[in-house]
């Protein structure tokens, strides 16, 4: 729990208790949150590709050969993101590292390789591997990396569990820990929103302290990865509230905490900015329709102005402090002015023009609120959202049973799950890098008639001409290795998903960077999957090529 | 009346009348979450002090690849651990030590560890270090719990990026001066 000062007025502590009842009514099941980086005049979201989605992982072959009923544990952790409703956003297990993840290995290069594009969920069962990466083994029970192109893409990443402790007693926390880290994986950081409102955290916000937890995934997870990976629909089904906080002189704000509640008490969402921008925008996506409050909280750059370094660097090594969790403060809303903070929100539209202006006193964080209505200016969720292909290009899909197949042996693939937003895939195109062969089924077979490293593409056209594309890599070989039966799931999408299409978003110089929240009723998500989406499923055994 | 607005006005008279809209005491007291946290890092910590960033780079590691960040920060107050403690001289006019975390942004690719503490120079904090394994650099202890800086307002909390709360400077102090036993794990 955080301190925090009483709010400065009387709307504020409308805006307050309407944050209060909305946890209140809305229990521990109705959290969301997610988050965005705000890149000086763009969004770029700290996420995956739309075209690497499921996000594959190695699991690591130490797990197994150490403590084999581990794995299971690690393989439900890492599989909750799974069949999520209105999100790409999935795992995939795509085998074992190629060694044990030891210290020597590590230090080789040989393990937590993060230039391959596949990440690893990975053991350090003698707590050197943490010592050599700088972790104090004694009092962290796991750690997510994730690897991030310069336009914050994600590109690779790992995950590695504290061995040394015992993660496989009581089950569920092993599971959580590993969807925790699996969520950092998927670029889920941590938040202290979350917790401000909802009384208990969720798996991959904020910190871990809570009494209550939820068997895996809570609401607000289930919520980023569908705000940040959304389906074909998401826009539709969402409102957006978007507008500025500045300061009293006009310069943007460097950061703040922009929250609306609804006042059905059943969310609450909200957005932190650290932006360095001069216009101190912010966006909220991924809004329930509904009436809310929204209120601003001004955190520590804010008030005091110091700047942060707009490098990389200080991007990367983000916490709870700098964006200025800890303040003690809520902002007030301008005394009388209670109904205008009610801020309608509709599906598919943008309320845009919800302004602020902190009025900085004393040294005293009491800003004064305006809000103001405005135009509603188009909310570019799909470029926002990691250039998602919500109407643009096809996301192409490869499932195959096995990506290691004996030489002279018919391999099935599938590329059926392909799917795009704008409209039906209505055409696939396969190469199969064998001597000019080429197929144009839906599910194709082929057969490889020589040992070798093969990448199979798939192109696949939707109605709208559009395309995207695909490939996995195949190993054929002369005999299987005999290794332990490998992953259960993924066996709906075997293929390697690391070399996908480029990489979407924006480029330019990173200024800044936002953390957007939304906390809403996972009740309006329950049941819901996603529609044609790419999601593994789970099974019990991998397939393997017919010796 | 709407029921929308119809609700807001429930809502407000409810919170008007709820202990959730009595305002919150300006309290100035220990989070017992991050108090938790604070001692089990205090315990855990070889090297205590309070002190200031004086320089980061980020150097890549032949070997393993990854790249690491390198944080050398200067004493001010030392607070824990015996002059002349390993390869440091606490007693030194502007001692400084270094320790490093997997991570950074290095040619053109970032590696970001979702639980690491920032570091800036020139920024002050209670930095509570541990030894690893001979041979390598001191880590923060319990990672982000290893960073403790001032909250905002001017009083006396003090707050990590590891810990769920806010936690009194004394409190801290005094724990490092005595670690009690480790209590809650973090991550």
């Amino acid at each position: 729990m955080k301190l925090r000062t009483r709010p400065a007025g009387p709307a504020g502590a409308v805006a307050a208790c309407a944050a209060a009842l909305a946890a209140a009514l809305g229990g521990a099941g109705d959290a969301r949150a997610y988050h965005v980086l705000h890149v000086t005049d763009t969004f770029l979201v700290r996420a995956w590709p739309a075209r690497r989605l499921p996000v594959p992982f190695r699991m690591d072959r130490g797990i197994v050969e150490n403590e084999p009923d581990l794995l299971a544990l690690v393989r439900d952790g890492a599989g909750a993101w799974n069949g999520l409703p209105d999100s790409y956003a999935g795992t995939l297990e795509y085998g074992w590292t190629p060694v044990p993840t030891t210290l020597a290995n590590v230090q080789a290069g040989l393990s937590l390789n993060v230039g391959d594009g596949i990440p690893e969920i990975a053991v350090d069962f003698d707590g050197d591997v943490y010592a050599f990466l700088g972790i104090d083994s004694s009092m962290v029970t796991g750690v997510g990396v994730t690897e991030l192109a310069n336009d914050g893409v994600i590109v690779d990443g790992f995950v590695l569990l504290n061995g040394t402790v015992p993660l496989w007693d009581g089950g569920d926390a092993t599971r959580e820990i590993v969807a925790h880290e699996t969520g950092h994986l998927f670029g889920f950081g941590h938040s202290g929103v979350t917790d401000r409102f909802v009384d208990r955290d969720g798996a991959a916000f904020p910190t871990m302290s809570g009494s209550t937890r939820p068997p895996l995934l809570a609401a607000d997870d289930v919520a980023v990865a569908s705000a940040l990976y959304p389906d074909c629909d998401f826009e539709a089904r969402y409102g957006a509230i978007t507008g500025a906080v500045r300061r009293g002189d006009g310069s943007g704000s460097r950061g703040v905490s922009v929250t609306a509640v609804a006042l059905d008490g059943g969310a609450a969402v909200g957005h932190l900015t650290g932006t360095f921008d001069d216009a101190g925008s912010y966006h909220i996506a991924g809004v329930p329709p509904g009436d809310y409050f929204v209120y601003v909280e001004p955190l520590d750059g804010s008030q005091d102005g110091a700047g942060r370094s707009p490098e990389l660097v200080d991007f990367f090594f983000i916490d709870r402090t700098d964006l200025g969790f800890e303040v003690e403060a809520f902002a007030d809303v301008a005394p009388g002015s209670g109904a205008e903070t009610v801020v309608t929100v509709e599906a598919g539209r943008t309320t845009g023009g919800v302004d602020f202006v902190l009025g900085l006193g004393s040294g005293e964080p009491a800003p004064v609120v305006t809000v103001t209505d405005g135009a509603a200016p188009a909310f570019p969720l799909g470029a926002q959202s990691n250039g998602l292909p919500l109407g643009g290009a096809p996301l192409a899909a490869i499932d195959t049973a096995a990506t290691t197949v004996l030489a002279g042996t018919p391999v099935a693939f599938d590329g059926t799950a392909s799917r795009s937003c704008a409209g039906p895939v209505v055409s696939w195109s396969w190469d199969f890098d064998d001597a000019g062969a080429t197929a144009t089924d839906a599910a194709p077979e082929h057969t490889f008639a020589a040992v070798g490293t093969y990448d199979v593409t798939l192109v696949v056209t939707d109605d709208t001409g559009a395309a995207g594309n695909h490939f996995v890599r195949m190993a054929v070989v002369n005999e299987l290795p005999p290794e332990p039966e490998p992953p259960g799931c993924g066996c709906r999408i075997g293929g390697d998903r690391t070399a996908s299409g480029a990489t979407g978003g924006a480029a330019g110089a990173l200024a800044g960077l936002a953390w957007l929240l939304v906390i809403a009723r996972r009740a309006r998500h329950a049941g819901r999957r996603p529609e044609g989406g790419v999601i593994p499923s789970r099974c019990g055994s991998r397939r393997r090529a017919p010796a | 009346m709407s029921s929308k607005t119809l609700d807001a006005v429930i809502a407000a008279v409810i919170c008007a009348a709820s202990a959730a809209c009595a305002a919150p005491p300006e309290v100035r007291t220990s989070s017992p979450a991050a108090l938790a946290v604070a001692r089990r890092a205090a315990a855990r910590a070889d090297l205590a002090f309070r002190g200031t960033v004086v320089a980061t780079r980020v150097e890549r590691d032949a070997a393993s690849g990854l790249p690491f960040t390198y944080v050398t920060a200067r004493i001010d107050e030392r607070l824990k651990g015996a002059a002349g403690d390993g390869a440091v001289d606490w007693t030194a006019p502007g001692a400084t030590v270094t320790w490093r975390l997997v991570g950074g942004a290095l040619d053109g690719q970032v590696l970001e560890l979702a639980d690491a503490p920032s570091f800036r120079v020139g920024e002050e904090a209670y930095w509570l270090l541990a030894y690893g394994p001979a041979g390598t650099f001191p880590m923060l202890a319990g990672l982000g719990a290893g960073k403790w800086t001032r909250a905002s307002g001017g009083g006396t909390a003090l707050v990590s990026p590891g810990a769920p709360g806010p936690v009194e400077e004394e409190a801290l102090r005094a724990a490092l001066a005595a670690p009690p036993v480790p209590a809650e794990g973090a991550r």
